[in-house]
């Protein structure tokens, strides 16, 4: 590599190297149990050990992979489907592929406030349902908001990540359209033959990157549970987010390692999800010049 | 088996496509749809494999021929880049549940027809140009179509391989016997392979002909100048005599044209030197070529170019010559 690329690339591994390296490199340091400012000076998986022998850690940990395995997977299926069905009639009506995109736009913590102003016991449609005498009190309105299962949580999660999923997936869909899927339709495949063997695995490595983006977001999001959760029931983030507002920096340590089990979490899930799409039809490198 | 296309037509939204097209498709032709860019030609294509339906007029299969086993091979072939050769040539077979047995069979046979041997497992990604056109055909005529659409099909090739391309198409369809329709804007290529061309320009259909018939008698000057073959000569048209430079030539003039016409000659034709007679010429350029020189010659002020000349002795610059042409030329009216 010529002198002149290792200069250009200096700032994207100066920006890496300082707020990315340096800061998982304390971040390990601290969950390893070396915090010399609270005379901490010895190595240890002790922390480690800890958190993932808690209950309550691990509890958080299943919860935020039952949100983000839910929300991702939905948003994924449910962003294809609307993407087909766009691809089919947005030819004609194309404003409809552009209000689609509109949630894009919108902050996650303002779509979180709608959605509790929306689905909340004393919301817009609890007392719609009132005025309809569907109701008779706010009370008989089933809890959507702060609920065990977080349904608020993950209606937020598809109402923000369908979009983003569909539009993705449009342009590829409408490349395909006029080519592959088109040759396979010709050939006699029916209109389901050409989607399983033909679409689906030449958009699977999309689906696989779109899969690795939305489920690291919500697995590790913090302000939709925390407008939204059930206080019983923390996710990953708002655990550590807890663990670091502790006055004792003993707890420091501890929400260290929580914080490197979430990264590795979701590194660990970004290679298991390139590893099956490349063993999955359409994942092969050498099929691409 | 064929196909009946008549008085078709088709447009995207205020454009027109293709404007009242009609042409047959008999057993064994092949047909070639000639013309410049964006006059429609993928687009009927289109409309025959029921990708596309015209807003107007009829497409009838014939005998054996169904839109079922009517198969398009694409411009750029589209091979599945995610399949193995052996996958793509499998493909519709698979998709009508034909037993394994049986495709793996007949993939062979194709692997072995289109000289594929050892290519099986590699990706379209992984061959040359004309390995994966040969695989587009076979994925094709593996499903036995009775008539086949050729978009273009040899435009991405060299020459060496076209002539290869040419022969195996000729071989294929002697042996497999379908119908083709093909989509070209190669002259050479139309001519060598068609057994009959439909000529389109302006949205519309020209012509259609044999190429001997399109070569000896351009229905109008918009087919002339596409095949752009031809002097053009202007003159005096009286019954079946046309008379340019003080001379008279006998033409053919179906069209019972009278007064100023134009009399078509194209650029390779025989054409003698005489002493009496014929049609007088100056001699204003000599071009040698292997098939014979090419010489322009002025006519009155006007340009008469002759390629492949093969006259009784070299011609020299400057020099005057009388020109026998061959009786009944094509006239047309005058521009």
């Amino acid at each position: 590599m010529k002198k002149r690329h290792l200069l250009l690339i200096l700032p994207f591994v100066g920006l890496n190297s300082v707020v990315i390296i340096a800061a998982l490199f304390k971040s390990l340091a601290v969950s390893l149990g070396y915090y010399p400012i609270i005379g901490l000076n010895e190595v240890t998986l002790s922390y480690y050990r800890e958190v993932l022998h808690d209950h309550y850690f691990v509890q958080s940990l299943l919860y935020s992979l039952y949100l983000g395995l839910l929300a991702t997977v939905g948003a994924l299926v449910l962003g294809l489907l609307m993407a087909l069905i766009l691809e089919r009639v947005a030819g004609r009506h194309r404003f409809l592929a552009r209000l689609f995109a509109v949630p894009i736009t919108i902050p996650h913590i303002i779509v979180a406030l709608m959605i509790m102003q929306l689905l909340s016991q004393s919301g817009l449609i609890s007392r719609l349902a009132i005025h309809l005498h569907l109701i008779t009190s706010i009370d008989d309105f089933p809890l959507l908001v702060n609920d065990r299962w977080g349904i608020a949580i993950i209606v937020v999660f598809l109402y923000k990540e369908i979009p983003y999923v569909a539009v993705t997936m449009l342009a590829i869909l409408r490349q395909l359209r006029g080519s592959y899927t088109t040759a396979a339709r010709n050939l006699g495949a029916s209109r389901w033959q050409a989607f399983w063997h033909v679409t689906l695995p030449l958009i699977q490595p999309t689906l696989c990157t779109l899969f690795i983006i939305l489920f690291c977001f919500t697995f590790a999001n913090f302000e939709v549970p925390y407008i939204l959760g059930n206080p019983s029931n923390e996710t990953i983030a708002l655990t550590i987010y807890n663990q670091f507002l502790q006055p004792d920096l003993q707890s420091r340590p501890a929400a260290f390692a929580l914080n490197t089990i979430l990264s590795l979490f979701c590194l660990a899930v970004t290679l298991l999800a390139l590893l099956l799409s490349r063993l999955l039809p359409g994942g092969k490198d050498r099929y691409v010049k | 088996m064929g196909l009946n296309v008549k008085n078709i037509s088709y447009r995207y939204g205020k454009r027109e496509i293709v404007n009242d097209v009609s042409f047959v498709v008999h057993e064994d032709e092949i047909i070639t749809l000639f013309g410049p860019s964006g006059v429609g030609k993928t687009t009927i294509l289109k409309m025959i494999v029921g990708m596309l339906t015209p807003q107007t007029g009829t497409i009838e299969f014939t005998g054996e021929s169904t839109r079922k086993n009517t198969l398009l091979v694409f411009q750029d072939y589209l091979l599945f880049p995610h399949m193995t050769v052996a996958e793509n040539i499998a493909f519709g077979l698979k998709m009508r549940h034909v037993a394994r047995a049986e495709i793996d069979q007949r993939v062979q046979e194709m692997v072995a027809e289109f000289q594929l041997e050892g290519l099986e497992k590699q990706y379209p990604a992984e061959l040359s140009g004309g390995q994966q056109q040969r695989v587009a055909l076979a994925r094709a005529i593996i499903l036995r179509p009775k008539l086949l659409l050729l978009d273009e099909p040899f435009s991405s090739l060299d020459s060496n391989l076209r002539q290869q391309m040419y022969e195996y198409l000729q071989r294929l369809q002697a042996h497999y016997h379908f119908g083709v329709i093909m989509v070209s804007h190669d002259q050479e290529e139309a001519f060598l392979l068609s057994t009959r061309v439909v000529v389109l320009a302006n949205q519309r259909v020209q012509q259609v002909a044999s190429p001997q018939e399109l070569y000896a008698h351009p229905a109008n000057r918009t087919v002339a100048d596409f095949l752009g073959c031809f002097n053009y000569l202007t003159g005096e048209v009286n019954g079946q005599t046309f008379a340019v430079a003080g001379s008279q030539l006998s033409v053919n003039n179906p069209g019972r044209l009278q007064g100023t016409a134009t009399l078509l000659v194209p650029f390779v034709t025989q054409v003698g030197l005489t002493t009496q007679g014929g049609l007088s010429a100056t001699v204003q350029q000599v071009h040698w070529q292997p098939a014979g020189p090419t010489v322009i010659f002025d006519v009155a002020g006007q340009q008469l170019k002759l390629q492949q000349t093969n006259f009784s002795r070299p011609l020299k610059v400057g020099e005057q010559v009388r020109l026998t042409l061959p009786a009944g030329g094509q006239l047309l009216p005058c521009q």
